[in-house]
């Protein structure tokens, strides 16, 4: 499709285009006044031409613009004699601004003197304003990096503070760990202090001077022993004999106790929700927890105030604090009206060793001691407290699915065995063995000792005792396994198992009858009839210890 | 970092009388290229730029050590003393010729005399001063250096700059004008445009020669006058240059003028 050809623009004179480009444009003489300037400028300025020419070219420049020009453009138009695009601000007849990009160039004579300076202008107010929105923009990055800065610093000095935490937690787990080893030692020696003690006390034809001797050293054998447990309870290392225990019943039994610990000034309070479970834990190293918080809570309280034992179910969700598995747990909460923690107390009141009490009053250890319990036991102890306004520690116990039986109070007088039984006694170390052989003896029972579970196994091809009575932690084959291949060899066969500590796979269940070493005569003797009641002994399959297939 | 390098300092010469000569707001020492090279026969000239302009060290700018005049006025100071000068004739334009007044304030002792070039101890109008500027008008100049500066940043720059095969470049006006971090200068134009050291004008008891140029547009003529009767020992010379920079649209007749007032 053709049409006619397009008209030519009309011919421009050059005055035409001077005038009308679309560009201002200006002349100036050597002393800054005006020469000579297009139509379109003075249009843009609202000025008429005649207007402007004679004028100081300063007074078509903003206040701002005259320092710029002054500081910055005559220097360089000096040198150079040129100048380009640079921004200034005009200023038109009725005082509003007029954003401008200028470019300049010098007029100089055949002689090379300057004659003035010759001026492009160019409107630059849109791009003004685009400049301005980015200036912003810019402004407002800037502010937001550092905003970004200061959370990342933030973030940094949060991550080191949790890392000192860490630190210090993994200290503890050390100390820990050493304590547990070393406990565990003291209480190989114990065994044998206890056991002579024991045996002394009884067979013994001593005087009443050298039976009072021997009084005090079992005392302070078993304050040691005590002590023993409570490392070990904070290492997480005791041996627990976990069992469904009714709360409620054991707070009723021990609130004359709790009464005399904390004084008469203190008013004891139990409630009891509807539907509390059993819990499953050691009844006595529970109490001795107790014990220990409601001491905590009278120095807390200054042996004034109220002491209430909360005991109800606790339903533990995903993401409960005490991260435990989710599932109903019994709960038992010891809530003083004392004096709190502030949030630095609190943070450690968990450490062991770490006590807000003075010197010689506090071994640090209660709070310690109750919270490794509970996490050994499956649970977890939490504490809540505010200055001012009082502490709560809540001790978190798994339920039981057992029902709870009352507890035995073993008749005290004559403990020797009704039937002599002959016993294999399995124990590295040979003073350990020879008191709990003199025990067994001392019970009415045939002993024959050996020192590792090779050895025993040796013994078990041909004959088979009425029962094994073997030490856990054994280098090369431990009793857990020893019992093993013991029962596979003779199916039904009763094992006992001592042990210092014992927090190993394979006996955190309760499998095996245990007794925690040290012990006394009478614990020894309850403890054989515990292994020798059918019940107790649901078989220890060799798959579970890691020995293959199990027998039927 | 040494005070020479901070502020780039520069010593030629063959004289043993020191002449420092400090630039103003929006140079740097190449400004007095035209000037200085007169004095070296019978001067120690000494040439520097303000921290933030030219070649100075830029990683010594501190906002808050330079968000006022005393921040320059300690570093020329600082210069004067690491190269051990003694009757410092001190030749300052504009904002230096502040600094120098403020210098020679401080530390009498150190200056033989100081020479203001086209300089106003107060820009802004105040009752019946006449500074020649509203604090509107410096914001105006704040708008047009930052779109002026805006694509002429330090970070899209220094290729041109920092060529040492061409070296011309960094010689040449516009290469300080390129060199001219946009953030300093919008902070130095601050120090310079909004200060007020009029009180301070009485202190300079050093012998002063106040040069005054015809249709400053900065420096408005009543500035000069008001310097001069302030100044307890001073000379004024209005030249018959015009505009702000005399030193480099008249240098000779910036270098009489300097000339004869040492003579005297």
């Amino acid at each position: 499709m053709t049409g006619a050809p397009l008209p030519d623009p009309p011919r421009e004179t050059i005055e035409e285009l001077y005038d009308h480009a679309p560009v201002g444009y200006i002349t100036v003489r050597a002393d800054g006044t005006v020469a000579r300037v297009n139509r379109t400028l003075a249009e843009w300025l609202r000025f008429a031409p005649e207007g402007l020419v004679g004028q100081p070219l300063r007074s078509v420049l903003t206040p701002g613009a005259r320092i710029f020009f002054e500081t910055h453009c005559a220097p360089i138009l000096q040198v150079e004699g040129v100048l380009r695009q640079t921004a200034l601000d005009l200023r038109r007849a009725d005082g509003t601004r007029l954003p401008a990009l200028v470019d300049w160039k010098r007029l100089d004579d055949a002689d090379g003197r300057l004659l003035g300076h010759r001026l492009m202008v160019v409107d630059s107010s849109d791009r003004r304003a685009y400049e301005r929105e980015l200036l912003a923009e810019r402004e407002r990055a800037r502010l937001a990096a550092a905003e970004l800065a200061r959370l990342n610093a933030e973030l940094e000095a949060r991550v080191e503070a949790r890392t000192a935490e860490l630190v210090q937690l993994q200290k503890i787990e050390t100390l820990g760990q050493l304590t547990g080893g070393v406990a565990h030692d003291f209480n190989n020696l114990l065994t044998p202090i206890m056991a002579c003690l024991d045996i002394l006390s009884r067979k013994a034809k001593l005087d009443d001077r050298n039976a009072r001797l021997v009084e005090v050293a079992a005392e302070a054998a078993e304050r040691a022993r005590l002590l023993v447990s409570r490392l070990l309870a904070f290492a997480r290392r005791q041996r627990l004999e976990a069992r469904p225990v009714d709360l409620p019943a054991l707070m009723a039994e021990m609130r004359d106790l709790v009464a005399r610990s904390v004084g008469p000034m203190v008013q004891i309070r139990i409630e009891v929700e509807p539907d509390l479970p059993p819990a499953r834990v050691d009844r006595n190293q529970l109490e001795l927890a107790v014990l220990n918080l409601c001491v905590n809570a009278r120095d807390a309280m200054g042996g004034e105030g109220r002491l209430t034992f909360g005991l109800f179910p606790a339903l533990i969700g995903e993401g409960h604090r005490a991260q435990l598995l989710p599932g109903t747990y019994a709960a038992l909460a010891v809530t003083d009206t004392g004096a709190g923690m502030d949030e630095a107390t609190l943070r450690h009141a968990t450490e062991p060793f770490f006590t807000t009490k003075g010197p010689g009053r506090g071994t640090g250890l209660g709070l310690s001691m109750a919270k490794g319990l509970a996490q050994q036991s499956g649970g977890e102890l939490m504490v809540d407290s505010l200055p001012g306004q009082g502490t709560t520690v809540t001790i978190l116990l798994p339920r039981a699915e057992e029902v709870p039986r009352p507890a035995e109070i073993s008749a005290p007088g004559d403990i020797r065995a009704r039937q002599t039984l002959s016993v294999l006694l399995v124990d590295d170390e040979p003073l350990v063995r020879a008191s709990v052989a003199r025990m067994l003896v001392e019970l009415g029972h045939e002993v024959h000792e050996v020192a590792s579970g090779p050895e025993a196994l040796e013994l078990l091809r041909d004959r088979v005792p009425d029962l094994i009575v073997t030490d856990h932690a054994m280098p090369g084959m431990t009793g857990t396994v020893l019992a093993a291949l013991a029962q596979e060899r003779w199916p039904g066969l009763p094992v006992l198992l001592l042990s210092g500590y014992a927090a190993l796979a394979g006996m955190d269940g309760g499998a095996l009858p245990c007794l925690a070493k040290p012990c006394s005569l009478a614990q020894l003797a309850e403890a054989l009839d515990r292994a020798l009641a059918p019940a107790a002994f649901p078989a220890v399959s060799a798959e579970r210890v890691g020995l293959g297939a199990a027998k039927n | 970092m040494g005070v020479l390098r901070r502020n780039n300092v520069k010593v030629s010469g063959d004289g043993t009388r020191p002449i420092v000569f400090a630039h103003g707001f929006g140079c740097d020492y190449n400004a007095w290229n035209a000037m200085a090279p007169g004095f070296e026969r019978d001067h120690r000239v000494v040439l520097f730029d303000h921290v933030g302009a030219g070649g100075s060290d830029l990683s010594a700018y501190d906002s808050g050590k330079y968000s006022i005049f005393d921040g320059y006025v300690n570093d020329a100071l600082e210069v004067m003393t690491a190269l051990d000068l003694r009757d410092v004739v001190f030749v300052g334009h504009s904002a230096a010729a502040t600094i120098g007044m403020l210098a020679a304030g401080m530390a009498p002792g150190l200056f033989a005399a100081v020479v203001m070039v086209s300089p106003s101890p107060c820009f802004i109008d105040d009752g019946d001063y006449r500074g020649g500027f509203s604090r509107e008008d410096i914001e105006g100049l704040i708008e047009v250096l930052d779109s002026n500066f805006l694509g002429w940043s330090r970070a899209t720059a220094p290729a041109i700059m920092g060529t040492p095969d061409r070296p011309e470049l960094g010689e040449r006006l516009t290469g300080s004008f390129c060199r001219t971090d946009p953030d300093i200068a919008r902070e130095f134009a601050r120090v310079v445009f909004l200060s007020d050291h009029r009180a301070d004008v009485p202190r300079c008891r050093t012998r002063s020669l106040v040069l005054q140029t015809q249709a400053d547009m900065i420096a408005p003529v009543e500035v000069g006058h008001y310097l001069h009767l302030h100044l307890p020992d001073s000379e004024l010379v209005v030249m018959e240059a015009t505009g702000h920079c005399p030193h480099m649209s008249a240098p000779e007749e910036t270098t009489r003028a300097i000339r004869s007032f040492l003579a005297r």
